[in-house]
C-alpha cells in the first residue's frame, strides 16, 4: 500500500509540470524572445561572420528606450537584417519586416511587357507553367514560382509537346522560390541517371556550430518521358530560395546552361516560430550545399553572364532570351 | 457510388471498422465470462508545449473520447472454474481513446492539437475483499499524434508517435448510497520504457520525409526522458439492474518529453460521463 501511495504521489507531482515560459509582450522580453530564437536554431552566423552576441548588446540598449510597438518593430527589423538573409522575416499584423538587398541591390535583367511580347497570345499554360515553341524551333518554358504545383501529366505532355525541338529555354527569373517537391519534380525530367545534387545539414542543438553531418541530396531521374536535349536556364538575381536550389541541380548536368544573372541565393531551408507580442519570425535554419559541398547561401553564378540594359529594353529585346535562342539555334 | 467517388470516407469507415472489431474482440471470447465494455466521452483543458514550434505554451478547450473493455483471465485455474472478476486473480483490458484540443498562446497564436491512444493491459488482483480490490498489472500502448500551428508557415507541424511499456494500478471500492451499489475506481498506469519519434533539434520533416533522413528520430524512452502517465478516478452508478451504468469520470493525462534537445509537453484535465454495459454470455 505504501509503494502504490507513493506512485500516486509521484504520479500527482508531475501534473503540476508547466514550463516556466516569459510570456509577457513588453519590448525587453520580446527582443530577448526573438534574439534567443535565432541564437539557438538559425544557421549561418559563422558562415556570414555574424557575432550575435555582439548584436544583441548592440540593439538591447536601443530596445531600452522604445516607447511603442512601431519602434520596436524598427530595432528589431535592423537586427534581423544584420543577418543579411532574405529567409529572415518579422511578420506583423501591419508589416512584413524583410531583407531583400540580394536584389534591390542589383538591375532586374528582367522585363515582363518583353516576356508578355513573346509569348503572345496564343501560349499553353500547365498549372504554373507557360509554355510555347517560339520561332526556329525551340521551346520555351516559364515558371514564375515555385509555390505553383507542377503536375506529372502536364509535364509528359510539355516535353512530348517539345520532342522535335532543338532544345528548350526555361526562365525562371523573377522566380523567388516556393516548393522544394516541385523543384525534384520538374528537375528529374533532365536527367538519365541519379546522382548527388547537393547536401544538407540541421542544427542538433543551440549552439551555433550544433549540426549534423552532411546527408547528401539525390536526384532520381523520372521514370518515364524525359528531355535530354539542350537546355538553356534563364536566372537573375531575383532567383532565390526553392529557384536556388533548382539551378543549384540543375547546373551540373552535361545538357543544361545556365544564362544570366548569377541567383539571389537562399541556401538556409527556413522554419517559423512565434514571438510573445503575437510577431512571428521566420529564419534559415538548414544550411544546404551543392555538390561540392559549398554553401549556395550566396547565390550560383551563371555559365555564361548576360545583362538586360535599359536600353536593350527600350529596343524590345530580352537580350538574354536572344542569346539563349542563338545558343540553341547553333545546337 | 458514395465510396468510389469519394475515398476518405472508404477510409475512415475500414478505421472505425477495425476499431469496432479491437474493441469487440473480448465479446466473441469464451461463452460465460463476466466483461465490461464502456464509452465514454468528456470535455476539459489541455496544455500544449513544443518549442520546435513555438516557445509559447499553448492551452485551451480540448474533448476527449475513450472507450474499452475489461475482461478476467483464467490463467492457471481449472476450467470448472468459471470467469468472473470475484473468481480468477488475472484480467485484462482494452483501451481507445481520441484526445482533440484547441489550444491558443498568450499571443493569440493557435496549436491544434490531435491524439490517438490504443492500449492493452494485463493486470493482477493483490488485494481481493468483497468491498474492495486493488490490482497492479502492465500496459502496452501505441500512440499517435500532432500538433499544428496556424500561424507557422514552413514548420506548422510536428508529429508525435511512440510505443509504451509501463505499470498500471486499479482499485475499486464499493458502497451503497441511497440504497443503489456503486463503485468508486480509481486506475493510474505510466509508462517506463519504450520507443519515440522525434526529429532532430531543428530538422525539418522535408528532410525526414521528403530526403528520408531518418538518423537518430527513434528514441528509446525511459522515466527520464519520457514521462507519460495517466489517471482517471470514476463513479460508476448502476442502471437497469446489473447490466449496465452510468459512469461519471475525472481523466488527467501527462505526455512530457525531451529528445534531441527538443521539450514538448501535453498535460490535459478532463470530466467525462459515460456508460457501461456489462455481459455474461452463457
Amino acid at each position: 500500500m505504501k509503494r502504490t501511495a507513493l506512485l500516486l504521489i509521484l504520479i500527482f507531482s508531475l501534473c503540476a509540470c508547466r514550463e516556466e515560459v516569459n510570456e509577457s509582450t513588453d519590448s525587453k522580453n520580446t527582443f530577448e524572445t526573438l534574439w534567443s530564437i535565432l541564437d539557438e536554431k538559425y544557421c549561418f552566423f559563422d558562415a556570414k561572420g555574424v557575432d550575435w552576441d555582439q548584436v544583441h548588446d548592440k540593439y538591447a540598449l536601443r530596445v531600452d528606450t522604445c516607447k511603442n510597438s512601431d519602434s520596436l518593430l524598427k530595432v528589431l527589423g535592423e537586427m534581423i537584417c544584420t543577418l543579411q538573409d532574405g529567409h529572415v522575416n518579422l511578420y506583423t499584423a501591419h508589416d512584413l519586416i524583410r531583407y531583400w538587398k540580394w536584389f534591390e541591390d542589383y538591375e532586374p535583367n528582367f522585363d515582363e511587357s518583353l516576356q508578355r511580347n513573346l509569348l503572345g497570345t496564343d501560349y499553353q499554360i500547365s498549372s504554373g507553367l507557360k509554355y510555347k515553341i517560339i520561332g526556329g524551333n525551340v521551346g520555351y518554358i516559364t515558371y514564375s514560382s515555385f509555390t505553383s504545383a507542377i503536375s506529372d501529366a502536364g509535364l509528359d505532355y510539355i516535353f512530348n509537346y517539345f520532342e522535335n525541338c532543338r532544345g528548350i529555354i526555361i526562365d525562371v527569373r523573377d522566380n523567388s522560390g516556393g516548393n522544394l517537391s516541385n523543384v525534384n519534380k520538374l528537375a528529374c525530367r533532365f536527367t538519365e541517371k541519379k546522382f548527388i545534387c547537393g547536401y544538407i545539414r540541421h542544427k542538433t542543438g543551440p549552439g551555433h556550430n550544433d549540426f549534423s553531418e552532411p546527408y547528401p541530396i539525390y536526384l532520381e531521374p523520372y521514370q518515364g518521358k524525359k528531355y535530354t536535349k539542350k537546355v538553356v536556364i534563364l536566372t537573375n538575381r531575383m532567383c532565390y530560395s526553392a529557384t536556388n536550389t533548382f539551378v543549384t541541380v540543375m547546373r551540373q548536368l552535361p545538357n543544361v546552361i545556365i544564362m544570366g544573372d548569377r541567383t539571389g541565393g537562399g541556401g538556409g531551408f527556413p522554419i517559423s516560430s512565434m514571438l510573445p507580442n503575437g510577431w512571428s519570425v521566420r529564419f534559415s535554419s538548414c544550411p544546404t550545399y551543392d555538390e561540392n559541398y559549398k554553401l549556395t547561401e550566396e547565390g550560383i553564378e551563371p555559365d555564361s553572364t548576360v545583362y538586360l540594359t535599359d536600353h536593350d529594353i527600350q529596343r524590345g529585346v530580352d537580350v538574354i532570351i536572344e542569346t539563349a535562342y542563338s545558343l540553341l539555334q547553333k545546337n | 457510388m458514395l465510396f468510389s467517388e469519394n475515398p476518405e470516407i472508404k477510409s475512415s469507415h475500414i478505421i472505425l471498422f477495425v476499431f469496432w472489431i479491437y474493441l469487440l474482440q473480448p465479446l466473441n471470447a469464451q461463452t460465460g465470462n463476466q466483461k465490461s465494455v464502456y464509452w465514454q466521452l468528456g470535455v476539459g483543458n489541455t496544455y500544449l508545449y513544443d518549442n520546435y514550434l513555438s516557445p509559447l505554451p499553448h492551452d485551451g478547450i480540448s474533448a476527449l473520447f475513450s472507450s474499452g473493455s475489461m475482461k478476467p483471465l483464467k490463467w492457471g485455474l481449472p476450467d470448472s472454474i468459471g470467469t468472473s472478476f470475484d473468481e480468477v486473480k488475472w484480467f485484462s483490458q482494452c483501451n481507445f481513446s481520441i484526445n482533440p484540443v484547441y489550444g491558443q498562446s498568450s499571443a493569440g497564436s493557435t496549436l491544434i492539437y490531435g491524439n490517438i491512444d490504443l492500449r492493452k493491459s494485463i493486470l493482477r488482483q493483490i488485494v481481493s475483499d468483497p468491498k474492495y480490490h486493488i490490482s497492479t498489472g502492465a500496459f502496452a500502448a501505441l500512440s499517435g499524434g500532432g500538433r499544428y500551428s496556424i500561424h507557422n508557415g514552413n514548420n506548422p507541424g510536428s508529429v508525435d508517435a511512440m510505443f509504451d511499456l509501463g505499470i498500471t494500478v486499479f482499485s475499486d471500492y464499493k458502497f451503497i448510497l441511497w440504497k443503489r451499489s456503486m463503485i468508486v475506481s480509481y486506475q493510474g498506469s505510466m509508462a517506463m520504457a519504450g520507443l519515440a519519434f522525434s526529429p532532430e533539434y531543428a530538422e525539418s520533416y522535408y528532410e525526414i520525409f521528403y530526403l528520408n533522413n531518418h538518423k537518430n528520430i527513434i528514441k528509446f524512452t525511459n522515466p527520464i526522458n519520457k514521462q507519460h502517465w495517466r489517471q482517471q478516478l470514476s463513479l460508476n452508478i448502476p442502471i437497469s439492474g446489473r447490466k449496465s451504468s452510468f459512469r461519471v469520470s475525472y481523466w488527467n493525462e501527462g505526455r512530457i518529453s525531451m529528445f534531441n534537445n527538443i521539450r514538448t509537453r501535453v498535460l490535459s484535465n478532463h470530466f467525462s460521463v459515460g456508460y457501461i454495459s456489462y455481459f455474461s454470455i452463457l
